[in-house]
């Protein structure tokens, strides 16, 4: 069945096929989660939360890409969720590295395809975490903006719908947030692929 | 080393954009100037294109858990299945329907055999004992002679006038009730009826006959709207006729259902109703049940 059918049938209150839309998307949205809440079980949290308000709010939705609808809720509630706990703080206890029995084995453009030797592997997932880490040092702002538009592929114009930032802060989001993360990359040189290792000695 | 962070927001912003082309063609043209001739800049572009590309190829991961929705996460009740109730009810509506079809089928056929018999028995008893056949019987030629009644070509070609054109044979023939059975006794329409009738048919039935004296007396007691309505000689003939008839036939009771009777008799009766509301009900369930079992 085509999406814009499951999304008639969902508007209706069918959730089954609102439950077909989730599985289609669960992927996506729980990966903008993870990296914008830094944590798995939060994450897994802010998801559910999305979809349950997704379904809620499934008659305003008209038309457009539902994936990017889907993200604005998501990246919304996860924003929400990270004020709330500044305002309250909470000692995180699940704190993670990548679980690396949970990395998309359908990722043939990741960073963990291609494993040569296991010591590939041990250095592709330090690598992938390290990345991971200089993400999550960013401000909850700038973190999502750059999962929308590096990680997610989405335009300035949908990000800046989806965060409801005017065009010129996610622009300068963006710039600033690409900054800090390979200021911090700078720190894991030694890591980093030699198609993707970031170089100084242009100005030496 | 250098830190990207450094330089001016301006520049880093325009350098970023301009990775995802999200720069006009004007701006594009200043900075790509500005890229040839400063060193920097094209350094900080490499370095802010080598970021893009590390964090795209960042692995996903998968949701520990399945983020589909229940009933209770959305705050609706549990829905139960209601098929197995409609399936249930399809079938009682059924097996009501078949008992009351069987049932009037039963009642039917075992009624309209008494029906039919009952009365043409009693019929034939009251007027065996009143000694009605004799007097049923063809008129002799002595009632003609005596005036009694009139010759029967008299009667059959006058009687049609006398009830007025047409009008009263229509109303004959809709009074009429049909014959439930061909055991039944010859109606009256059938001796009205021109080039048909006979006088010897017309004695058959004495309810006939108080049928048509009731006709006839309508006719002529009516007062008719039109001047050709007014009974004339003829007519008046033609009524003294079947007043003279009928003082010849003994008074019997009818054998057969007189016209008030078909009138005032209900056209359904309440088995047929049941048959019919009970047929639509299993009809609804069962599509009903078959949507039911689609849906669910």
């Amino acid at each position: 069945m085509d999406e814009m059918r499951l999304i008639n049938l969902a508007q209706e209150g069918d959730l089954e096929a609102f439950n077909q839309l989730v599985l289609s998307y669960q992927m996506r949205v729980y990966n903008v989660a993870y990296y914008i809440m830094k944590e798995k079980d939060s994450a897994a949290d802010a998801a559910q939360d999305a979809f349950i308000s997704a379904f809620r709010k499934l008659r305003t939705y008209r038309g457009g890409s539902f994936s990017a609808w889907l993200l604005r809720i998501v990246t919304n509630v996860c924003l929400d969720e990270l004020r709330r706990r500044k305002r309250r703080p909470i000692a995180s206890l699940d704190e993670e590295l990548l679980d690396s029995d949970r990395i998309n084995a359908l990722d043939p453009g990741g960073l963990t395809a291609h494993l040569a030797s296991p010591e590939k592997s041990v250095e592709q997932f330090e690598l992938a975490d390290a990345i991971k880490n200089c993400i999550q040092q960013l401000p909850p702002d700038f973190r999502a903006i750059i999962i929308l538009i590096d990680m997610q592929g989405y335009g300035y114009r949908e990000a800046s719908d989806m965060v409801r930032k005017p065009l010129g802060t996610v622009k300068s989001r963006l710039a600033r947030a690409r900054a800090r993360v390979r200021d911090c990359l700078q720190r894991y040189r030694e890591l980093l692929p030699e198609s993707y290792r970031l170089n100084d000695e242009v100005i030496k | 080393m250098r830190r990207l962070s450094d330089l001016s927001a301006r520049d880093l912003e325009q350098l970023s954009a301009y990775i995802d082309r999200e720069l006009t063609v004007k701006e594009t043209a200043r900075l790509e100037k500005r890229l040839q001739a400063d060193r920097t800049m094209r350094w900080a572009l490499a370095e802010l294109k080598a970021t893009a590309n590390v964090i795209e190829k960042l692995p996903r991961v998968q949701p520990p858990r399945n983020l589909t929705l229940t009933e209770e996460m959305i705050g609706l009740p549990k829905r139960r299945n209601p098929y197995p109730i409609f399936r249930l009810a399809t079938a009682i509506a059924a097996v009501a329907f078949a008992l009351v079809v069987g049932t009037d089928a039963f009642l039917l056929s075992r009624f309209a055999n008494a029906r039919m018999i009952a009365p043409a028995k009693e019929a034939f008893s009251i007027m065996e004992e009143a000694g009605g056949f004799e007097a049923l019987e063809a008129p002799s030629e002595a009632d003609y002679a005596q005036g009694i009644l009139d010759e029967p070509e008299t009667l059959v070609e006058e009687a049609p006038a006398a009830l007025g054109a047409g009008s009263h044979e229509d109303k004959i023939d809709e009074e009429t009730p049909p014959y439930e059975s061909e055991n039944a006794l010859p109606i009256i329409t059938g001796t009205i009826e021109e080039g048909q009738p006979t006088a010897t048919s017309l004695v058959v039935s004495p309810s006939d006959v108080g049928q048509i004296d009731e006709t006839v007396e309508r006719a002529a007691g009516e007062e008719e709207p039109c001047e050709e309505r007014i009974p004339t000689t003829e007519e008046a003939k033609g009524i003294s006729a079947a007043n003279e008839m009928t003082a010849t036939v003994p008074s019997l009771p009818s054998a057969t259902p007189t016209p008030e009777r078909w009138v005032a008799k209900p056209s359904l009766s309440p088995l047929r109703l049941a048959e019919i509301g009970l047929g639509s009900l299993a009809v609804i369930l069962a599509g009903l049940t078959l949507w039911c079992r689609r849906r669910f």
